[in-house]
């Protein structure tokens, strides 16, 4: 009796042993789809690759195999397609080049943690795609980490005989920082980061309103009209401060019939960066909170007046019930709602493309005030890229996947990856690609998921965003005849081009980096363990809700006392001989 | 259940080896157990060398180089280390010693109501926020506590106060909000732990009890809370064990510039140092500072319950 | 159960309607919150988004449960959904009351230091890197065991089982043994019948931990095809958010444009659809509460 219980406990303690077995070798087995299948994959590519040389075989063919792609781009993630195999772009490039695209995306909470996570626990597979707009951005520390303890592989020889990339070892061609800092850094022994989305030509302080969008203030047109007001003569903070007062004196009121505030939160929720928006005429700090002062020395704006002066201004600007009290904090979802029922006069950040603005005609864009220097230009630092991508030191024939994705930046390729098949997506009418009058329609209807399961191109940044991001040598006007696939022909953002040829932006170029990118240095470390933890911006805010002026004081001074402690003084010192050595190294200007 | 008396059994102790083997189908009930907490706890426990290294990513865990206590002397000399170990005490004894007994209650009270349906009803309403996503429930906050139009402030001010209090950006009102926010959002789902345990009760004691006349409250206080007095120290000596590591979700959603002061606590800090910046290690010693101070809570909180109530971990 | 024929006195009643009224306000301070979530979810998405909607729909609709369903993806993350808690919940009871039923017993040597070694685990971990390199290394990462596996023995709930094993009547166990019953016959026939209450919580928290994670599927499984619903409920709620990114050209704008969830309404209604599935769980576990359900039958 009582040995057949245990005989029976026994055998469900083994049948349990033996399904976990089970269900972690069916893991294995089930993983085929990603990992496990690299070596597979590679095996066969090698036996693919002998083959080249046989008959039936484009120019363009490089070798049958497969090539996985981790992304770490959330835009890239959403919109990829259910079935790549059976996706025309895809296939199309399966047959022009033998290699067999994956994509795979992790979404996580935030892509740069799961680029740390999965660089940092070794499992990327053949190659990585993530956002780099330069090398300030927060990816950048991880990248370089990995690209300087040799995870990625070397393409420095591959380059060489290239078509497109070729291009980046030309001086000028790439932007100061993306030459110096990510492509071909003193420090690193070869090349492992590759800079994405460089245009050809540097277009960088023109405005094409096919191309850029207009953003910063926007005011309600209703408000602006009925004071009779020149948007765009209000440029300065007096301009500014007179404008909020007209408003709040004209006694508008929203969609509910409340009262206008008539500052209100950005249209994507409150945050502290919106007070580069509403204090640019007294934002010294222009380097991400440094600049030179009449010395020729780098401070901190902490250290001037002027950290007094945007606070003073904002309190001014809440205690006269001039700005939305919430106009810091509030949460996404109901800053939509005050921007739609029309309680703020001035939303503090939107653009063009929002839908709110090109569908309704209620709102014109105030754009920026005037900076420190009395300019009305938005800055810019030149050409520069946003993605960037790297090939694992463990891929088998890193070559080929380089080959693979110099081709497709080329104009055959980008033909490709922007407007997908001939014949099935576009024809050529006088030597320029024109879109079906199916995937137009398809376009102005915003149909991305038809667009990205039917075709796969990126149809800039409408279709499988994933090919529009992999461009660089980027020049589609003088290629393609148009800014973006079907923009020319474009009925759904009509309304928002007609706004940025109404409103256009200028520009002024400043070179160099912020000053704040420079903690990144090997040198700095420690200073940046302790600096990482304080933020200017939110403490200008707590000061402007500080009960009494002197509260408010304090707290810009015990702000002031931590930086220091933090290392503030070595920080300056460093970007002060950067900045000695190169004055386009950092981003000064008054 | 109050009729558990140990020392009846097994009361004379045979010899380990006979022992063992008596025991033995009971081993091989807890393998899986075993296995399960070697391969998903302790070898990536083994990660915690990380606190004494410079992680390389090519060396792995076990080959980086050590950097011995550098991590723990960076954070312990930063200028906000007392802040941050202040901010995170109150935080963790509001949520872990302020909010347990509520639960408590709550399930007491559920245990009062005879009305079936009632009962079914409001049980199953308690416990609903609990489903609630994180971004949703910061929305409904920013609604009831909106400075002029929140429905607290409406409220203040169709009651003759000022009703343009900015509560989200006081840091005086912070940990107020916290504690209302939370006790919302859990008191039912952790009531559920002891409407089980209270389930288990002998229902003869209140037949028995009934019968001599007690009242409501003395059958809650004789009968229903001595029985569930075990129940109540496990989940007290388990709860202070993550004192140093609690709620990040909540805190970040609340955080404002305003009440940053108070709101920073080590579990904000590490998302802020730790991996994006890779900082692995930096991360990880502040993970294992939040342990060992966890460790010595649960310890002691064992030993004083185990004096009080004679209920014991281990 | 409850007879009535023993008169309540004046403190009883006082005490019960004290009771019956804390209550009704607790309920409706939760309740109000989740109306205005249910509300939203009928209403015409371009209408909420002009605010202003309580507790009921102004503009009544069905259009954004329609929506979110019309996207095959959620049917489908919802069998992922359903078979993680079924599997999971599953196999964490087995593992998890074997356990206890071997730590209940006091004179098991080495019951301690298990006790012990299993506490630890929850206050000392390696973090996020070494978790994904063993998950790595076990070859579960992007397949369906790493939802099930890694939550397989929750350090609470074993103890909780325990304790609830060790209160039930030692007598009981003892009459089986000299009857000559084997441990597991004790734990299938004495054990597991009496410890019903318990059973159902330790259920309902795994089958609900379970159902609300969305990290495992965020982060160790890159096959969208694989995702449980909570994954791609918490993708469209954080994309809203994520729009603060700063953009160099159009292009970037109309990628994320495209891929964006704008209407709050449609947010709320995939809200309801993820949430009441395992809301109707609730009522059929509840039974189990009920008072004396374990020792009404077994009387010693």
């Amino acid at each position: 009796m009582k040995s057949t219980v245990f005989k029976k406990a026994i055998a469900l303690v083994a049948a349990m042993t033996l399904t976990m077995g089970a269900l972690a070798g069916c893991g294995r087995g089930g993983s085929s789809g990603s990992s496990a299948s690299t070596p597979a994959s590679n095996a066969t590519s090698q036996g693919g690759s002998a083959q080249t040389s046989t008959d039936g075989k484009p120019d363009t063919w490089i070798a049958d195999r497969k090539v996985t792609i981790q992304a770490y781009v959330d835009d890239i993630g959403y919109a990829l397609p259910e079935d790549t195999a059976n996706n025309p772009v895809f296939q199309e490039i399966k047959k022009r080049t033998g290699i067999e695209l994956e994509i795979l995306y992790t979404p996580s909470d935030s892509d740069s943690k799961t680029l740390a996570a999965q660089l940092a626990a070794g499992t990327i597979p053949d190659m990585i795609v993530c956002y780099l707009n330069n090398s300030v951005r927060k990816e950048f520390p991880i990248l370089y980490k990995a690209a300087k303890e040799g995870m990625f592989a070397d393409v420095s020889e591959f380059m060489k005989n290239s078509k497109v990339y070729k291009k980046y070892m030309e001086p000028g061609y790439l932007p100061d920082d993306t030459y110096k800092n990510i492509v071909f850094r003193e420090d690193f022994d070869g090349v492992y980061l590759m800079h994405l989305s460089i245009d050809a030509q540097d277009h960088s302080t023109e405005f094409d309103p096919n191309k850029d969008y207009v953003g910063g203030l926007m005011i309600q047109k209703k408000i602006a009209d009925a004071l009779g007001v020149d948007v765009k003569k209000v440029r300065t903070l007096d301009d500014f401060y007179n404008l909020l007062v007209a408003i709040k004196n004209g006694g508008f009121t929203d969609d509910n019939g409340n009262p206008v505030y008539p500052l209100g939160p950005k249209y994507w929720g409150g945050s502290v960066d919106t007070i580069d928006n509403i204090c640019r005429p007294i934002d010294w700090g222009v380097s991400d909170g440094y600049n030179l002062d009449e010395n020729g020395k780098v401070k901190h704006e902490i250290e001037t007046e002027y950290a007094w002066k945007k606070v003073e201004f904002m309190r001014k600007l809440l205690a006269e019930g001039l700005m939305n009290p919430e106009f810091f904090t509030m949460d996404s979802t109901r800053s939509e709602e005050v921007s739609r029922n029309h309680n703020s006069a001035i939303m503090a950040d939107c653009h063009n493309y929002v839908d709110l603005v090109y569908e309704t005609n209620d709102w014109v864009p105030l754009g920026i005030l005037n900076n420190i220097a009395g300019q009305q230009s938005k800055v810019t630092n030149g050409k520069s890229g946003y993605g960037c991508w790297a090939i694992s030191a463990e891929a088998k024939n890193p070559e080929e996947i380089f080959k693979l994705f110099d081709y497709l930046a080329s104009e055959e390729g980008q033909l490709l990856c922007e407007y997908g098949v001939e014949g099935l997506s576009y024809n050529m009418v006088d030597g320029k690609p024109v879109l079906t009058p199916e995937v137009q329609q398809h376009l102005d209807a915003s149909d991305h998921e038809w667009l990205i399961n039917n075709i796969g191109a990126g149809f800039g940044g409408a279709g499988c965003v994933f090919f529009d991001f992999m461009m660089t040598d980027v020049d589609p006007e003088v290629r393609f005849g148009e800014s973006r696939p079907g923009s020319g022909t474009a009925t759904v953002y009509e309304n928002a081009v007609k706004l940025a040829k109404e409103y256009p932006v200028t520009y002024v170029l400043v070179k160099g980096l912020k000053a704040s990118a420079f903690l990144n240095a090997t040198e700095m470390a420690d200073v940046k363990a302790q600096m990482s933890t304080l933020n200017y911006k939110e403490t200008l805010v707590q000061a402007t809700y500080a009960d009494s002026e002197k509260e408010a004081r304090k707290i810009l001074d015990s702000f002031k006392k931590q930086l220091e402690s933090a290392g503030l003084a070595q920080l300056e010192e460093y970007v002060q001989k950067v900045y000695d050595a190169d004055h386009d190294a950092v981003q000064f200007y008054k | 259940m109050s009729k558990r008396n140990p020392s009846v059994a097994y009361i004379q102790k045979k010899p380990l080896g006979k022992r063992l083997l008596k025991f033995w189908p009971l081993y091989v009930m807890l393998v899986p157990c075993i296995i399960y907490y070697i391969l998903f706890c302790y070898i990536p426990m083994g990660g915690i060398v990380l606190a004494f290294k410079d992680y390389s990513f090519k060396k792995g865990i076990y080959g980086s180089d050590w950097v011995g206590f550098r991590y723990f002397k960076t954070f312990f000399t930063s200028y906000d280390c007392g802040r941050l170990l202040r901010n995170t005490l109150t935080v963790g004894l509001i949520k872990c010693i302020l909010e347990f007994p509520f639960a408590i209650i709550l399930a007491l009270m559920l245990n009062e109501i005879k009305s079936y349906r009632f009962k079914k009803i409001s049980q199953t309403i308690t416990y609903l926020p609990h489903f609630l996503s994180s971004v949703i429930i910061i929305t409904m906050m920013q609604r009831i506590l909106a400075p002029n139009n929140g429905v607290l402030n409406q409220v203040i001010s169709a009651m003759g106060g000022d009703g343009s209090t900015f509560f989200l950006m006081k840091a005086k009102y912070f940990y107020q909000i916290l504690f209302g926010m939370d006790i919302w959002k859990n008191i039912g789902w952790d009531s559920i732990m002891y409407l089980a345990a209270i389930a288990g009760i002998d229902p003869t004691l209140y037949e028995a009890a009934e019968i001599d006349g007690c009242n409501r409250l003395k059958r809650m206080r004789y009968i229903t809370i001595p029985g569930i007095r075990g129940t109540i120290g496990l989940l007290f000596i388990m709860g202070v064990g993550g004192l140093l590591s609690s709620g990040f979700d909540q805190i970040f959603l609340l955080r404002t510039p305003g009440n940053m002061s108070v709101a920073d606590t080590l579990d904000t800090f590490v998302v802020r140092v730790g991996l994006q910046n890779g900082q692995f290690g930096y991360a990880t010693s502040i993970g294992l500072i939040q342990g060992i101070v966890g460790l010595i809570l649960v310890v002691s909180a064992n030993k004083i319950c185990k004096r009080m109530t004679e209920v014991s971990l281990w | 159960m409850k007879t009535s024929h023993i008169k309540y006195s004046l403190s009883d009643r006082i005490v019960k309607w004290t009771i019956y009224t804390i209550v009704i306000l607790i309920c409706a301070a939760i309740l109000l919150p989740c109306l205005n979530v249910l509300a939203l979810s009928f209403n015409d998405g371009a209408d909420a988004a002009k605010g202003g909607v309580y507790f009921w729909p102004r503009i009544f609709t069905l259009g954004n449960f329609k929506e979110v369903f019309k996207d095959g993806k959620i049917v489908s993350a919802y069998r992922i959904s359903v078979a993680r808690t079924v599997c999971g919940t599953l196999i964490s009871l087995i593992v998890t009351s074997f356990a206890a039923y071997s730590l209940r017993e006091k004179n098991l040597p080495g019951r301690a230091v298990i006790t012990i070694l299993i506490t630890f685990t929850m206050l000392f971990s390696g973090g996020q890197i070494p978790t994904y390199i063993q998950y790595k290394n076990l070859g579960i990462l992007n397949t369906f065991w790493v939802y099930i596996l890694p939550g397989t023995v929750h350090v609470t709930y074993l103890i909780m089982m325990r304790a609830f094993f060790e209160s039930l009547p030692e007598s009981l166990v003892e009459s089986a043994q000299i009857d000559g019953a084997g441990y597991f016959k004790i734990y299938r026939r004495i054990i597991i019948p009496l410890s019903k209450p318990v059973i159902a919580v330790v259920s309902l928290y795994t089958a609900v931990g379970h159902w609300n994670d969305w990290f495992a599927g965020a982060f160790y499984m890159n096959s969208s095809k694989l995702w449980p619903v909570q994954t791609v409920l918490q993708q469209m709620l954080q994309r809203a958010m994520a729009a603060q990114q700063e953009y160099t050209n159009v292009s970037q704008i109309v990628a994320h444009n495209a891929s964006t969830v704008t209407s709050d309404s449609l947010k709320m209604a995939a809200v309801v659809i993820t949430t009441v599935p395992i809301l109707c769980v609730y009522p059929f576990i509840q039974k189990y509460f009920a008072q004396g359900a374990m020792l009404g039958a077994v009387k010693e």
